[in-house]
């Protein structure tokens, strides 16, 4: 299958705004991306192949992120030289999460129970289903346990410790030994960096999602970086797996231009939409409510594959 | 709606006869060039809003 088998019917423009509208504002609203959200959504909603919508969000993701990181520099918020070295373990793992969907893409189909259903759809879903039931349930936990923090039923912990993995990690003494003068770490070696970025850059190639719900408590955690460095490298990041990611996808025929621009012209007034009206809702309820949200769309992901498995 | 049909017709296999996808040199160019530079745009332009207007606008997602 390739990119130029599926063709989406212009008709649908603006109807995919309103959609990228939608996930963008929610996006800026709960303060997240909404790539894991994206995907899943476009092929539930309206029909688009995995391997289509995972490209075309790389796209819409790349302008976000360029966006964001044009904004986030004024702040000098971001470490350049971990940025750079993280790009060499980001682009190899971008091209092995897109060669692993591309044989997805050729796998034919599979027949279970008697029901014959294409194998990237299987595999897509149920993986984006566990990615949304991790991401909620992280969400949900941590929220009520800061609301429970605010009603004073458990005591205030000033940051959470970092786990033993992470702080050995950290020391590990493997070379070469890189220091990051602007995050404030001495020495850590090149290969951690290179796996934290070999790890969220293949989560973007495979399911065109930005990875900062790795990146981000990665470069904190394990590399020591201040959180609000962290923030900022974790911007740059995203637009350059993106970036990567659109190239490479485009090659395979996943990027389509039209979906592109809609969701972009989308996403990007939503983002500020949902930015604007979080500041006055705000605090752990909203993240509650993401939390939420990330279920119903693993109850819509189930249902589209119940629907396919038994309909055909 | 011209220029929708345009930027789907760059999506086409450049050579049918080929096997898998072959893409044409404009899509590739296209399909990276479009959301660098709308994001550069927005960004670019968020900045002087906020500069001319004195005010912090939200951040959005990305």
């Amino acid at each position: 299958m390739s990119g130029g088998d599926f063709v989406l019917g212009l008709g649908s423009f603006p109807y995919l705004i309103f959609f990228g509208l939608l996930i963008g504002g929610l996006g800026g609203f709960f303060g997240v991306g909404g790539g894991f959200l994206m995907v899943p959504m476009l092929n539930v909603v309206f029909g688009v192949p995995y391997h289509i919508a995972v490209g075309s969000d790389l796209g819409q993701m790349c302008g976000m992120s360029t966006a964001a990181t044009v904004r986030h520099m004024r702040f000098g918020n971001i470490d350049f030289k971990l940025g750079f070295l993280m790009i060499a373990g980001t682009a190899t793992g971008v091209e092995a999460g897109a060669r692993i969907l591309e044989l997805l893409k050729h796998a034919g189909t599979l027949t279970i129970a008697g029901h014959e259903t294409d194998a990237m759809s299987l595999v897509m879903s149920l993986v984006y289903a566990a990615l949304l039931i991790f991401l909620g349930q992280a969400m949900v936990r941590e929220s009520l346990r800061t609301i429970k923090r605010a009603s004073g039923r458990v005591e205030l912990a000033s940051e959470a410790p970092a786990s033993p993995v992470a702080s050995r990690l950290r020391t590990m003494k493997l070379w070469p030994m890189v220091n990051l003068p602007a995050s404030g770490i001495e020495a850590i070696s090149l290969w951690v960096i290179l796996a934290i970025g070999f790890a969220t850059g293949f989560l973007s190639g495979m399911l065109g999602v930005g990875g900062g719900f790795i990146r981000m408590p990665a470069l904190v955690y394990i590399l020591g970086c201040p959180t609000v460095v962290a923030v900022g490298t974790d911007l740059f990041e995203i637009m350059f797996s993106a970036g990567f990611g659109v190239f490479t996808h485009s090659l395979k025929g996943n990027v389509n231009l039209v979906l592109v621009l809609a969701l972009l012209i989308g996403t990007t007034v939503g983002a500020q939409l949902g930015a604007s009206y979080t500041r006055k809702a705000g605090g752990p309820w909203v993240r509650f409510g993401f939390g939420c949200l990330a279920f119903v769309g693993v109850v819509m992901v189930a249902v589209k594959l119940w629907l396919k498995f038994t309909q055909g | 709606m011209s220029w929708l049909t345009w930027l789907q017709d760059l999506g086409k296999d450049a050579d049918g006869m080929a096997p898998g996808f072959q893409a044409q040199p404009e899509y590739l160019a296209v399909c990276v060039l479009l959301p660098v530079g709308v994001g550069l745009l927005v960004g670019v332009s968020l900045r002087l809003a906020e500069r001319v207007l004195g005010v912090e606008l939200g951040r959005g997602g990305h």
